[in-house]
This record gives C-alpha cells, structure tokens and sequence, in this order.
C-alpha cells in the first residue's frame, strides 16, 4: 500500500500492447506514463508544502529546508525552482497524451481535460507572478494569513496575475469534492490494496448477508432416491421400501458440449 | 446476417487497436458469433429468476418489464449502499488509460468499448447521470448519460463479453476490479431477466442434480466404474474410490468437467491414482459433485445458493476438512466468498494432511485446501516416487489461470508439481503468466459455442504467448488448473497454434506417479505409447 502511494507500483509494471506485422502481440515495457505520473504528484506536493510559508510566522524550518533543496540550482533572480518546471513539463505530458495516443483520446472526457488545464492554468500563472508581472511577497503574506486567521485584510498593489493564480485556486478547491480528483482520498480506500488476501484464514463477516433458498441434501434425495440406490449408494431415509415413481432423467442434458 | 464461414486468422487480425469514435454514444451490434444466446425458460423459471420470459438478445423487442429503469436505478442504489468497493470505482477512476491495452478481448477485437476502463464507463456513466450532482447538473459535459434500451443493450453486450479474469486491475494504480464492475452489471441485467444460456443452465442443473452437466447419481456412479477399470488395465492395481462414505477424513470435491469431459478425464485419473498410493481416508460426493460454481458469473445471491451444498455435505458425512480439485472459477468462490457466504465452517477441523501431519493455516477458517497445495506438499515431503520419463513426450508449459493466479496467488505450487514430474518445462514470456496472465477468452460462462468468435478473439494473447514458445521451445502442451481453460484452450489452440495438447496438473502427477505393486506402464493416462524406461 505504501509503496502504491510513494512510488505508484502498479503504474510501474505498465506495458504497451502491441501487433506486429508477424501477426504476433509484443509487450513493450512502457514507464512513461508511470514517470510523468509520479513527477507530476511530487512536483505538486512539494509545490504546496512551499506555499506554507506563505501562511505560517515564522516559517516553519522544513519548509525553508524544502525551499532551500527545490531551489538547489540558484539560477535567476529570484531562485528558480526546479518543481515548477518539472510540473508543467508532466502537466504538458499528461495532456498531449491525452490528445495524441488514440486509445486514450477515445476514453478522455471533458472532466479529463478540464482538471489538467486548470492545474497548468495555476502553475504559469504561478510563475508569472514569480518571475514577469512581480508580486509585492509581504502584501500576499499578510493577506494568507488574514484568510487562515479568518482576519481578512485587502492586500495592496498585488497585480492582476495574482488574482487569477487565486481565482483558479478557488476553482479547483471547488471542483475538488466533485469530480475525478478524488481519487486522492479513494486510493487509501481501495479494498484491492488495502485488504489482505486472507479470506480463507480468516472469517470475514457480510452485513447484509441475508438466507438464500437452497436444494437441501434431503430434497436431492428424495429426487433421486431410484438413482442412488441403482448406483448402490448409501441413503438417509426409507433405505428398503421401493418408491411409486422411477427417478426422473429424461431432463438431463446431454453433457457432450462440455467435450473439447 | 454475418457469413457462416469462420474467418482465417488473418481476417480476425484485421483489427486495430487505435480506436475512434465516442465513448458515450451507445453501439450495441449482435453480430452473430460475438454474443450469447438468452437464457432458457425452463431453467430460469426452475432458479425463480425474476421475469422469465422468452427473448433473444438480436432481436428488437427485449419484452422489458414496464418500469424496468426504476428497477434498475433501484437495483443500482443497493449495490451502492452493498459493495463500497462499486462506489468507490465508480468514483476515483481518473481515465489514465493504464488498462486500455491489457484486455485480451480488447487486444483480439480491436473493439474501443473492451477497454477495461470502457467497459466501467457503461456504469458510471449512468451512474454519474442519476446518482452524482456534477452528472445531473452537467450530463454530457460530465461524462453523464440517460438510461435508454441501447445503453441497456450495450450492457448486455460487454458484460458478457467481460470474462472477470481481472487482468486490468493489476495494472490499475487504483486496484479498479473490473470483475466487480461486471459482477455488478451483471446483477442488474438479471433484475430485467437478462442472462444467457450458458450460465442459467449449468447453474440450474447443479442447483438440481449437484453438478452442472446435470448428472443423476448413477451416472455419476458409473462413472467412475470407467475409470476405476481404465486404471485397473493401466497399472494392474484394483483401485477404490468411495462416494458418500460417511467419516471419512477428507471430502474431496472437483469440478464435474473432470469427470465427464475431455482431456479433464486424465486429470480425473490422475487424482484417484494419487489418492490411493497415498491411501488417502477420503470421499467423492455425489450431492456437492460440483465444486465450480457459475452462479458466481450470475449473482452473489445464486452464487451462495450453488455453494451451500458443500459445506452441508461435509457437515452430513461427518469428515475433518475439505479438499478441491483443479478449477478456476470454483476457487475464487471458495477462497473469496464460501466463508462468508455459508460459514463458518465450525464443525470441521483445520485442515492437516495426513500423510506429512502439515497443517495448512492458510485455510484455518475455511477448511478447503487446493489439491496442488496438498500435492506440493507431498512432494516436498517426498511421500511420492516419481519418474519423471514417463512425460517425457511432452514438452511443457504452464498456463496460469486467472483465478487460482490472482484471487489466490496459486503461483509456485503448480510450478513446484509440473517441475518435479516432467523433465522439459518453458515458461511463456513474463508479461503473460502469473498475476499478468491471459485468460483463455471463455471464463466467466462466455464459453458458448454461439459466441465462438469473441472466444477466439479473447484467447488470442494466450494463444499467441504459446506460439511463442512452441516456435522457440518446441512445447507441444500447456498445463492448466482450470476446467472451463481445459474445455476452451483445445479449440483456441487448434485455431491458432495447431499441434498443441492441453492438459492438467494432475494429469503430469498420475503418468509420473511409481505406485506400489503396478504393472510395467506400457502407455500414459491417454493411452499413448511410452519410450521404454
């Protein structure tokens, strides 16, 4: 289940289906989809474990420590982190795929697209008010925190790239509940991964179990009690008188188209 | 109608696995060979199925019961409140298309709608429409549909040509069961009285007789008089096997393919071979003479009426535990639900085998053990002489099947039995046995002859992956533990691989098992001469 999680171990075992020409069906190792799944979920959690310095004073040490490590390479003013390449790179991934590989353009719903362009609508908005249309870091602070305090206060001169990284935050918080993203929560409830596959140890118990009807042994006897006894075969009951009516078989099918 | 002529392996390849087309727009097409037939009136009627009636899945007019959405939406809100498992799938798959090309009918057919993650949006989609509020807020923006009679009719179509070998969840990083999907769907349909033939009977004639083909007590009798005198010609030893013997130790139950059919017959042989050289105290049934259970491809509720026989016989006969023989289906029944469908089991003991005093904790609640785990266990033990020329005709390979592989993870064990009694073993390519098997095409009751197309299509992959190794290997048989493969795989593989032989675990057991006091073996178990020893 960890490992489900951490490193998306299914995700990993995936291969690609294939016809050749030799008529023959090839399964080619396919990592892609697992690669640009996972750089997607870290870049995005460790984007977001950076945004809480925006909402705690002082910032926490682990957060700066993450900072410090996404920043590694120091390049560009203000650093440049390394996460937000690496997200819209696999956003950008996710969804040409989702555009260019037929058998996953055929099964893509709108609710596909939507979730993908509006997480990419954040990144680049993101960006642009990191590095092009600056935004003034105190003013944004003192308004996260007025929000978590439930203190609100209007921030000044903030910019307009601001308020659509905030809108489509907004957006997506409320998209969330609904839709597909879900899976976020799902994933730790899936009885396939978080069961063990202990049914014969272990007694598990069905709520709503309820009595079936069943064909008793007694009532099979009765049926057939002709037959059992011509097979010589031991009875329960009325094990010498003979019965008023033959067993019936003239109902039984011919087990012929059970031969391969 | 389509042409009566069955296609060349060309003309069936001529299929693309890049599809086009919408995933909502309903297409159900009962193109003959590819579905099949409704279920018969009698036995439905004999199961108290609900709205038997007399219909046919190409013709227009399905003859649904008035109301018959409500029935469904009904239908539907209880499995919801049931199966947290059906919700929680219906809800969380992010269409990432991880299962789009692991279907093997969907790899045969080329058909978009057999994407596994397809075949669950035939619910969802309804499921969003009526149950979510993006679905009805949104419809088809939110990938929601209306329940009509082709959406109805799609169901039917791909539900039965799902055969619940659950290949697709491997790879889902969700763990989606797409067998439950189907399990699902499946109930539904039947709440309208729509199922097929190949289910409904078999599961009416075991509710009846005790076995699916539907055989009374004296054939089955007689039966094994055959064998018992195949055996005696064959090694020289007068072989008993007890039926209904009360206080026996162990009840022995196997699917009844294995004793009627072919080549399941030799894995028949096989059994009673070992059974007797080990001197086994154990019994046949001629009540529970039916381990398989195709109430399972029905509903849970038909699945648990088929079931309670077993444990009612073990209770009667007053044995210890309980032992199964080779099948797939059966098993997941058994590992998965008898517990709990018809448990607990206390009046039996946990399962111990006599013979090495192992006890098999792994069945501590159960009390069913699968005869290649009490086989391996023997061989470990060296309980059995064998002589491994006596396959030596054989080159083998080892088919998993699905459910004994990935319901119970039955991998080693079988593998463990074919090693230590054949000398040529090959495994297949890696991508297609164990918990990445290929089904056979015909599980889950699609294995009608009517829908021999979609079989052939299904049980393309394992075919190929076969001629695979008999080009490479020279294999000339694959070994398999599942009646419903040892019935399908023949004809498959005379269509695709010609020349190769089909067989069972245990069938490799009795040619190579050395009995106390046999005659010098001049032939195997089909009557084939063996190279001199």
């Amino acid at each position: 289940m960890a490992l489900e999680i951490i490193f998306f171990r299914s995700l990993f075992r995936n291969d690609r289906t294939k016809l050749t020409d030799r008529e023959q069906a090839t399964y080619w190792g396919n990592k892609l989809l697992w690669f640009g799944g996972i750089i997607f979920h870290w870049s995005l959690l460790v984007i977001l474990l950076r945004h809480l310095r925006l909402f705690f004073e002082p910032v926490p040490r682990h957060v700066t420590f993450l900072q410090n490590l996404d920043g590694f390479f120091q390049v560009f003013t203000p650093t440049f982190f390394v996460t937000d390449a690496l997200i819209i790179i696999a956003l950008s991934y996710l969804f040409l795929r989702r555009i260019l590989n037929p058998q996953i353009r055929y099964i893509s719903l709108i609710s596909d697209y939507f979730p993908l362009l509006l997480i990419l609508g954040i990144a680049v908005s993101g960006l642009l008010m990191r590095h092009i249309y600056r935004v003034d870091l105190v003013e944004t602070k003192r308004f996260a925190l007025g929000l978590v305090s439930f203190d609100p206060v209007m921030p000044k001169e903030t910019g307009v790239a601001f308020y659509v990284h905030l809108f489509l935050v907004s957006v997506l918080l409320a998209y969330f509940p609904f839709s597909k993203l879900m899976h976020m929560g799902g994933v730790f409830m899936s009885p396939t991964r978080n069961l063990k596959n202990d049914s014969r140890a272990k007694r598990h118990i069905n709520p709503w179990s309820y009595p079936v009807k069943t064909h008793t042994y007694d009532e099979w006897e009765e049926e057939f009690r002709e037959a059992i006894r011509e097979a010589g075969l031991p009875l329960e009951k009325n094990k010498e008188q003979p019965l008023g009516f033959p067993a019936s078989l003239s109902t039984i099918e011919s087990p012929e188209k059970w031969r391969g | 109608m389509a042409d009566e002529r069955q296609k060349t392996s060309h003309e069936m390849l001529d299929i693309s696995l890049k599809p086009s087309g919408d995933l909502l727009t309903p297409k159900p097409d009962f193109r003959k060979g590819t579905y099949c037939y409704s279920a018969p009136v009698k036995h439905a009627a004999y199961l108290d199925l609900p709205y038997v009636r007399d219909w046919k899945p190409n013709e227009f007019d399905w003859k649904l019961p008035d109301k018959w959405q409500e029935i469904i939406l009904d239908g539907m809100r209880t499995l919801l409140k049931r199966h947290r498992s059906f919700r929680l799938f219906l809800d969380i798959c992010v269409r990432c298309g991880a299962c789009a090309d692991k279907c093997h009918f969907f790899v045969g057919s080329g058909d978009p709608k057999n994407m596994p993650v397809a075949r669950a949006e035939l619910l969802r989609s309804i499921y969003r429409r009526y149950f979510t509020f993006c679905g009805k807020i949104f419809g088809r923006f939110a990938g929601a549909r209306d329940l009509t009679e082709d959406v109805l009719k799609e169901w039917f179509y791909y539900f039965y040509q799902c055969t619940e070998c659950r290949r697709c969840s491997v790879y889902c990083p969700y763990g989606i069961d797409t067998c439950e999907i189907t399990m699902m769907g499946r109930e539904l349909l039947n709440l309208l009285g729509l199922n097929i033939q190949w289910i409904v009977e078999p599961a009416s004639n075991c509710f009846r007789t005790g076995n699916h083909l539907g055989v009374p007590p004296n054939a089955f009798q007689q039966t094994f008089e055959f064998a018992l005198d195949e055996l005696r010609e064959l090694t020289g030893i007068a072989i008993e096997a007890p039926i209904n013997r009360k206080g026996a130790e162990i009840l022995f139950v196997a699917p009844s393919a294995d004793y009627f059919a072919s080549p399941h017959w030799f894995t028949f042989l096989g059994y009673l071979m070992l059974f007797h050289e080990i001197g086994l105290d154990y019994t046949w049934s001629a009540f529970a003479s039916e381990g398989g259970n195709f109430g399972l491809f029905h509903s849970s509720e038909l699945a648990k009426r088929l079931n309670a026989k077993i444990y009612e016989e073990a209770r009667r006969l007053k044995v210890k535990w309980i032992l199964g023989g080779e099948c797939g289906h059966m098993w997941r029944t058994i590992h998965q639900y008898m517990d709990t469908f018809n448990g607990p089991a206390d009046f039996l003991e946990e399962p111990v085998s006599p013979i090495t005093c192992t006890t098999f904790d792994n069945a501590r609640s159960t009390k069913m053990v699968h005869i290649t785990e009490f086989t391996a266990d023997l061989i470990y033990h060296r309980k059995l002489n064998l002589n491994k020329s006596r396959n030596d005709k054989w080159k083998v390979t080892f088919h998993d099947s699905c459910n004994p592989a990935r319901s119970m993870g039955l991998f080693e064990e079988p593998r463990y039995i074919i090693t230590n009694t054949c000398n040529h073993f090959y495994e297949m390519p890696e991508n297609t046995i164990r918990e990445r098997t290929f089904c056979c095409g015909s599980g889950a009751g699609l294995g009608a002859d009517e829908n021999m197309e979609m079989r052939l299509r299904g049980g393309f992959p394992r075919a190929n992956a076969v001629k695979y190794v008999k080009e490479k290997y020279g294999v000339n048989i694959v070994a398999c533990m599942c009646a419903i493969d040892k019935a399908s795989l023949p004809p498959l593989f005379d269509y695709w691989v010609p020349g190769t032989e089909v067989c069972g675990v245990h069938e490799l057991v009795g040619n190579a098992l050395i009995m106390t006091g046999e005659k010098k073996r001049t032939t195997n178990l089909r009557g084939e001469p063996l190279e001199a020893e």
